[in-house]
């Protein structure tokens, strides 16, 4: 069978979908590696939000130093500023382009992703070590052990993001490679 | 609007299983992105301003989706070594499924070529859609049969 004859086959339709299925797939929920980083944007937003109010109004028994107010506030503010950055990148529309047009869009929006979860790793690992840093006086061996795995599973969990963005950035460059050439 | 969009994807829904056939091996995979393509097309239907022809905007979404937007899953690298392995199993239609499994070992850009190319659409046309120019659409043709001669008939390369 040659390509010319496969294309009689190629005209045949299959079997149809109804309109109540199509009706039930726009409703549906996308499965897109995009939709899930979304929905995980809006869930750490929130987290970012509770987090300072929680700490600021008085569950913690001690009052709070203002340097210390200050880091969590300035911790809460990045993170929300890279969850909303990230959320409007991510709801940009890229689809109506040519091919080649629209993986260089999801290239440009994956490098950015990547560079901000460098940046905002970094920030949040060093806010969480200055802040138990001045907080907690190490007299404990184990604190200090604790901190640094926090601070360390920061690094690991980002790394794990990046790495993740980094394979479907190669997998882009594949695309972009043999469109061109 | 809905419903109005219902009626356009049912009449032309042949074009995101041709583009979900191409794209993806199992039945599964193939139901998950023509839902994705749906999904997809559903949200940018606002944004078609009539411009281009229905098929073209629909083609355009549905490869876009399948390349550069939609990946539940790590998609499997092909080899020839694959196709022999699929070849072993009875068909109906071996010869038509010999074709289809050397074509689903092409790469990304090389299966929206010859997808549009299935589809009789204009050299003019293809480069449009993906961006690169018409004399490279014939290049990219020529190679891809090429390919697809070697895979089905692997002797005619050794003389």
């Amino acid at each position: 069978m040659t390509l010319d004859e496969l294309k009689l086959d190629w005209q045949q339709s299959v079997a149809p979908k109804s309109d109540t299925e199509l009706q039930q797939m726009i409703s549906q929920k996308t499965s897109s590696v995009f939709y899930r980083t979304k929905l995980k944007t809006i869930i750490e937003t929130i987290a970012l939000i509770i987090f300072p109010v929680v700490f600021l109004t008085g569950l913690d028994a001690k009052r709070n130093e203002d340097w210390v107010n200050i880091l969590v506030i300035l911790t809460a503010a990045v993170g929300i500023a890279n969850n909303l950055w990230l959320y409007h990148g991510l709801s940009a529309e890229h689809l109506n382009t040519n091919l080649k047009e629209s993986l260089l869009k999801v290239k440009r929006k994956l490098q950015g992703q990547i560079l901000f979860a460098v940046v905002f790793s970094s920030l949040l690992s060093g806010s969480v070590f200055l802040f138990f840093f001045f907080r907690t006086p190490f007299i404990l061996e184990k604190i200090g052990a604790l901190i640094l795995l926090l601070v360390v599973g920061i690094i690991i969990r980002t790394s794990a993001e990046v790495w993740r963005w980094q394979k479907l950035n190669r997998y882009i460059d594949q695309c972009l490679f043999a469109l061109i050439h | 609007m809905k419903q109005e969009f219902i009626h356009i994807i049912s009449i032309h829904q042949n074009i995101i299983h041709k583009v979900v056939r191409i794209y993806r091996d199992t039945s599964e995979d193939r139901e998950d992105l023509f839902q994705e393509i749906v999904y997809q097309l559903w949200k940018s239907y606002p944004a078609y301003e009539g411009r281009a022809k229905i098929t073209t905007w629909i083609y355009q979404i549905a490869l876009n989706t399948a390349i550069a937007k939609y990946r539940k899953k790590q998609i499997s690298t092909h080899s020839t070594k694959s196709l022999e392995v699929a070849l072993e199993k009875p068909s109906v239609h071996p010869e038509r499924d010999r074709l289809y499994r050397a074509i689903s070992t092409l790469n990304e850009a090389e299966k929206a070529v010859i997808t549009l190319y299935l589809d009789d659409y204009r050299y003019e046309e293809i480069a449009n859609m993906l961006g690169i120019t018409i004399s490279h659409v014939g290049v990219k043709l020529h190679r891809i049969k090429e390919k697809l001669t070697h895979l089905l008939n692997p002797c005619t390369n050794d003389t």
